[in-house]
């Protein structure tokens, strides 16, 4: 397995340098020329102010020489700077990607749970109506647009029922915690402040359970097929007939067998989440990845769409790669060949 | 065709779920085909007082130039769902022709192609689409196009898989050895085999392509205005928060039609006994 | 078994629940013991060098942190008041003008405003070449004979001047602070510059307010001057908060998270009525937004003739676009000089004319009508939405046979397409920098200043003598003769028919109710150092 395993990182880079070089070539082929955001519209004819922002960003070379630039900086660390933030690129990244990886993480949770429980229940009550009904929840979860669920759901339980935590991370006015992991909910309970921690929490609760409830579709349906399997499977039988009561047989062998495929699931799906975050950040002020791409592209910031990539593809390449490796360590049968 | 129907369970294609589909998807249709004798307004023109709630007049309310709802929703699936039915059909022809290519061949050319695929698929898809539709600019085709760049691969990838399985299979190899040409063997063999999970495969995949395509007009990607397509009049109903029917009306249009295609693809995959690993 | 456990779970997340429910008073706000205001706006901001900025949050801001040498007096657009000026005078041809400053006027950092430091910023302001640097356009020189008097001498006549430093764009910045960090004035200073960064970050003014922080896309925060010369303002720190969708905006004010919501949709204010906590209060601002004509630009032709261009003018329907766009509340303007500013006054309003409409296309020779393209920036401003008024505007066009293509983009993709030729047809908003007329005229105006005469014909570049004259003209002149000469300008400005407003709309003041003050100023947007509590 080792052999595989370097063999795939040793990819990586390649893959990374395609993604980055795409990333490049689309943001090249945009049809407006970033000079516009930067000095404004009314300086747009003013050449002096023009060439002096062309060189400022550089966006006076040739395209090869801006892309070899681009990638030499990259060894660097160095993501150029954000025609909107003035900042840099790694720095804005590194700003707002706690934001979108706390909702990730509560929908993949949300989701894993979820839809654990209901792939149990409708393994364990197949064809009976619990069965019937978990499972269109689950498919109605893969069904929904998730920007128009997430309207829905606001209008329905914040604006009027105010039962729901309203956009944003926080309350307005409420002041962050103390930066360490730029998790709201984490950072808040490190400074033991158990009433920021909640207001955190319940803020995270709505954006992530609509992103999760995709997730809970397919690891509902991985589950009651792969328990299904388990259940009919000649071990089971043995184990029935040494007297061992059904719950005992699903809790102790079946359920953790079955597991399996949902844990290679999630590899996939936190990269799927990730960018799905694009749309519900929008929707929920969420000052994340995702909210960043849009206005990247919006604005046609170069750098900021190329580190956007670049983000994106790794976190892709990332996940996959631990899922087969995961796959790998928990299927023998992979593991041997 | 025979080799399909051996693999066909008739009792999964009555359960109620696909029936659930057959009646949805057959309802749009016929709104598709025949919505000048249906709806009962012009989708573009004002015909109502602004922001009024559904009544006996507007059916499903007006929206904020007092046009119809409920004909922009029905107009709107001449708008989403031919587009969407358009990008799978599209990803899928240029995903299966270079997969087939690429596993027949083998190779270099192999090589090349999976590597394209490769980094495609690590784009993050929403964000591929995004940009390919800003460098094109707005429009429904170009988020066409978008879309099909994202999505072959998944089917050059399926495709590879199957043809690499098949290429071993004795009467291919029988059929090889008496001298029949490389390319017959891929048309007459290789490809009937892997038609069923493509099929099914892309069944599955129009829900996700339907809502991608709303997902970018929602953006501002995609239609233009005032193109009554569903992604763009949810925008619409996100500016007029509080009229909640602007916005309800073609989200619960886009659910059922997904929820439809969705209960299709998993009776096709049932019926055909495919085990997806999707 | 498993049933068990899984009911002791939700026992004990249930527990948890009503537990940390009960803990809500551990929540440190900034509404603490002196209350921070907070206002939610769509921020337009893209620098905050107040020499180099140009938007209508960039008003708010600088005015907060900046003086000018006058303002405007809140009740009166046309009068204005000392501030870092306490005594003007100019002479007879509005050439040169001195300014008398106030001896007790410090900077933040406790040391005196002085002559030298509006010389600093009124020239840096012109070198930078920045979006607002044509206020100081005809600039000779300024001279400092001593620490409290200003001299501005013009190469013409200018009479606008005097309104043009009310406004916030002229904000003085404390000359020895900025220098130290990379700022210059001199001719060179577009390139020799580098003070850009500092400013996101820090404030060197002498207002009432000094830049807590900065950022980006989200929030601005202002902290209490402390070493403020004139009267404390209530507000010991203001936060302005990014809040882009209207609704948003809506449902923070009344959850009680905001106290001023800058851009609340005249549709939506129903939504408060009933609600005590909260005021509503609709103001006329001198605010628009025009459609822009451009026979020259690709696509165009069929524009440069009169006729067609006064034909689309009568096949809108006014009423109903404004009904769209802004519930009704706002008005036709009959120019590109704002309703309530010199010389818009007994100009006739466009009027709404189908048949007359079809006549004018006949008689240009189009009776069939035609298809043009229309490129616009996705905006929503001063409770307009440019994709629904667009979309209204083209129901309209159909009626008389002009069929309108609609290409809504970014505004970074249309501000690009405008400096290669732009659309035949698209629309913009305008807020005026100041209060005087003349900048719709060097704007708006078929001039060589002006921005959209270089597509305003076929044929290339048009001047309009009339209006090159004219304006040379008001700005030897003031009171009634000046009004007069305005008043033709407007009307040759409208004869143009290049610049089409569409609506004139209503400000919407929305705010808590115990938030006093809160009132549209002419040149600065919203004075947060006026704003006080009941």
């Amino acid at each position: 397995m080792s052999r595989f395993l370097l063999k795939r990182l040793a990819i990586m880079p390649l893959l990374l340098l395609g993604v980055v070089t795409i990333a490049f070539v689309i943001s090249r082929l945009l049809p407006a020329n970033p000079i516009a955001s930067i000095v404004g519209q009314r300086n747009l004819g003013n050449e002096v102010i023009v060439a002096a922002a062309e060189k400022k960003w550089g966006l006076d070379q040739p395209l090869i020489v801006q892309y070899f630039n681009y990638i030499s900086n990259l060894f660097t660390g160095d993501l150029g700077t954000s025609f909107v933030t003035k900042s840099p690129v790694l720095s804005d990244l590194a700003d707002r990607l706690p934001a979108t990886l706390e909702l990730t993480i509560m929908a993949l949770v949300i989701g894993a749970v979820g839809g654990i429980l209901l792939g149990v229940i409708s393994a364990a009550r197949k064809d009976k109506i619990p069965d019937h009904l978990s499972r269109l929840f689950a498919l109605i979860g893969s069904s929904l647009p998730i920007f128009w669920t997430g309207l829905l759901f606001l209008f329905v339980f914040y604006a009027q029922l105010g039962i729901a935590a309203g956009p944003g991370r926080l309350t307005a006015r409420v002041i962050a915690p103390n930066h360490v992991t730029g998790f709201y909910t984490i950072d808040a309970l490190l400074m033991g402040n158990v009433a920021l921690f909640w207001d955190a929490f319940v803020h995270l609760l709505l954006p992530a359970f609509i992103m999760g409830w995709g997730l809970m579709g397919t690891i509902s349906r991985l589950v009651r097929a792969s328990m299904l399997d388990e259940l009919g499977a000649d071990y089971v039988r043995t184990v029935r007939a040494k007297g061992v009561s059904e719950g005992q047989v699903l809790r102790g062998h079946v359920l953790r067998n079955s597991l399996t495929p949902v844990v290679t699931v999630l590899g996939f799906a936190f990269g799927t989440l990730l960018m799905g975050a694009v749309l519900v950040e929008t929707i929920f002020s969420w000052n994340g990845i995702g909210s960043y791409a849009v206005e990247a592209t919006r604005a046609l910031d170069y750098p900021a769409i190329n580190g956007v990539s670049l983000l994106g593809g790794a976190v892709f390449l990332i996940a996959n790669l631990v899922t087969d490796v995961t796959y790998a360590l928990v299927d023998p049968r992979v593991r041997l060949s | 065709m025979t080799l399909l129907l051996t693999q066909v369970r008739t009792s999964a294609w009555l359960r109620p779920q696909m029936l659930f589909a057959y009646v949805v998807l057959g309802l749009w249709i016929i709104v598709i085909l025949g919505v000048q004798w249906i709806a009962p307004y012009d989708p573009l023109a004002s015909t109502g007082v602004r922001l009024t709630p559904p009544s006996a007049s507007h059916f499903l309310g007006t929206d904020s130039l007092g046009r119809d709802v409920f004909s922009r929703t029905l107009y709107g699936a001449r708008e989403s769902l031919p587009i969407a039915l358009a990008a799978i059909l599209a990803a899928v022809l240029i995903g299966c022709a270079l997969g087939a290519i690429a596993g027949f061949f083998g190779g270099l050319v192999d090589n090349i192609i999976m590597r394209f695929a490769d980094v495609t698929m690590a784009f993050p898809a929403i964000l591929l689409a995004m940009a390919v539709a800003a460098a094109l600019g707005p429009g429904l085709q170009n988020a066409l196009i978008a879309i099909v760049a994202v999505w072959w691969p998944i089917y050059a990838r399926l495709t590879r898989g199957q043809v690499l399985s098949i290429k071993q299979r004795e009467h291919v190899e029988a059929d090889v050895a008496i001298g029949s040409g490389r390319w017959r063997t891929l048309g007459k063999h290789i490809l009937p085999h892997s038609a069923t999970p493509i099929m099914v495969n892309a069944t599955m995949d129009l829900g996700q392509i339907i809502l991608l395509v709303a997902s970018l007009s929602f953006l501002g990607l995609g239609a233009l205005p005032p193109s009554p397509e569903w992604g763009a009049m949810i925008t619409d109903g996100a500016k007029n928060f509080y009229q909640p029917w602007v916005a309800a009306a073609p989200g619960l249009a886009m659910v059922t039609v997904t929820l439809a295609v969705n209960f299709l693809g998993d009776g096709l995959r049932d019926a055909f006994d495919v085990k997806g690993r999707r | 078994m498993k049933k068990r456990t899984l009911s002791a779970a939700i026992a004990a997340v249930a527990i948890t629940t009503l537990a940390l429910a009960g803990c809500s008073s551990g929540l440190a706000t900034t509404s603490g013991a002196e209350r921070q205001l907070v206002i939610a706006r769509a921020m337009d901001v893209q620098t905050l060098d107040p020499q180099r900025g140009y938007c209508d949050t960039c008003q708010i801001v600088f005015s907060a942190l900046y003086e000018t040498l006058l303002t405007v007096d809140p009740s009166d657009a046309t009068k204005l008041l000392p501030r870092l000026a306490t005594e003007w005078t100019n002479n007879e041809d509005f050439t040169s003008f001195t300014f008398t400053l106030s001896p007790d006027a410090v900077f933040s950092d406790g040391s005196p405003v002085e002559a030298t430091d509006v010389k600093f910023s009124l020239e840096r302001l012109l070198n930078l070449q920045g979006s607002a640097s044509f206020l100081m356009a005809g600039l000779e020189s300024i001279e400092a004979p001593d620490a409290g008097t200003v001299i501005v001498n013009f190469t013409a006549p200018n009479s606008a001047f005097l309104a043009i430093v009310a406004a916030p764009y002229t904000g003085v910045v404390n000359q020895e602070v900025v220098e130290a960090a990379g700022a210059a004035s001199g001719e060179d200073a577009a390139t020799a510059d580098t003070s850009e960064e500092w400013f996101l970050s820090n404030s060197a003014g002498s207002g009432a307010y000094t830049l807590a922080s900065y950022e980006a896309g989200q929030s601005i925060e202002l902290t209490r001057n402390d070493e403020f010369w004139g009267a404390k303002p209530t507000f010991p720190s203001v936060l302005i908060n990014e809040v882009t969708d209207s609704s948003s905006q809506l449902q923070q004010l009344q959850q009680g998270d905001v106290d001023i919501a800058m851009q609340i949709s005249p549709d939506s204010i129903a939504q408060l009525e009933g609600n005590a906590a909260i005021t509503t209060e609709l103001v006329d601002s001198f605010n628009y937004v025009y459609l822009m004509l451009a026979p020259g630009a690709e696509g165009g032709e069929v524009l440069d003739d009169p006729k067609v261009r006064e034909a689309i003018k009568y096949a809108i329907n006014y009423d109903k676009v404004i009904d769209a766009t802004v519930a009704g509340k706002g008005k036709t303007q009959a120019s590109p000089i704002p309703n309530g500013f010199e010389g818009s006054e007994g100009l006739e309003e466009p009027a709404y004319d189908p048949e007359k409409a079809k006549e004018l296309l006949a008689e240009a020779g189009v009776a069939d009508g035609f298809t043009i393209a229309s490129a616009y920036p996705k905006f929503a401003v001063y409770g307009v939405d440019f994709d629904v008024m667009m979309q209204s505007i083209q129901q309209d066009l159909v009626e008389v046979g002009i069929n309108l293509e609609l290409q809504p983009l970014e505004y970074t993709q249309w501000a690009e397409g405008l400096g290669t030729g732009g659309s035949p047809i698209t629309t913009v908003y305008f807020a005026p920098d100041h209060t005087d007329s003349s900048q719709y005229v060097s704007y708006f105006g078929m001039l060589p200043t002006g921005a959209w005469s270089a597509t305003a014909s076929v044929d290339g570049a048009v001047t309009n003598k009339a209006e090159e004259e004219g304006l040379a003209l008001a700005l030897t002149q003031s009171g009634a003769d000046r009004e007069a000469t305005y008043n033709a300008l407007g009307q040759e400005m409208a004869d143009d028919l290049i610049i089409l407003p569409i609506v004139n709309p209503q400000l919407v003041l929305a705010h808590a109710s115990d938030v006093s003050g809160v009132a549209y100023s002419p040149c600065c947007n919203l004075d947060l150092a006026t704003l006080g509590l009941k």
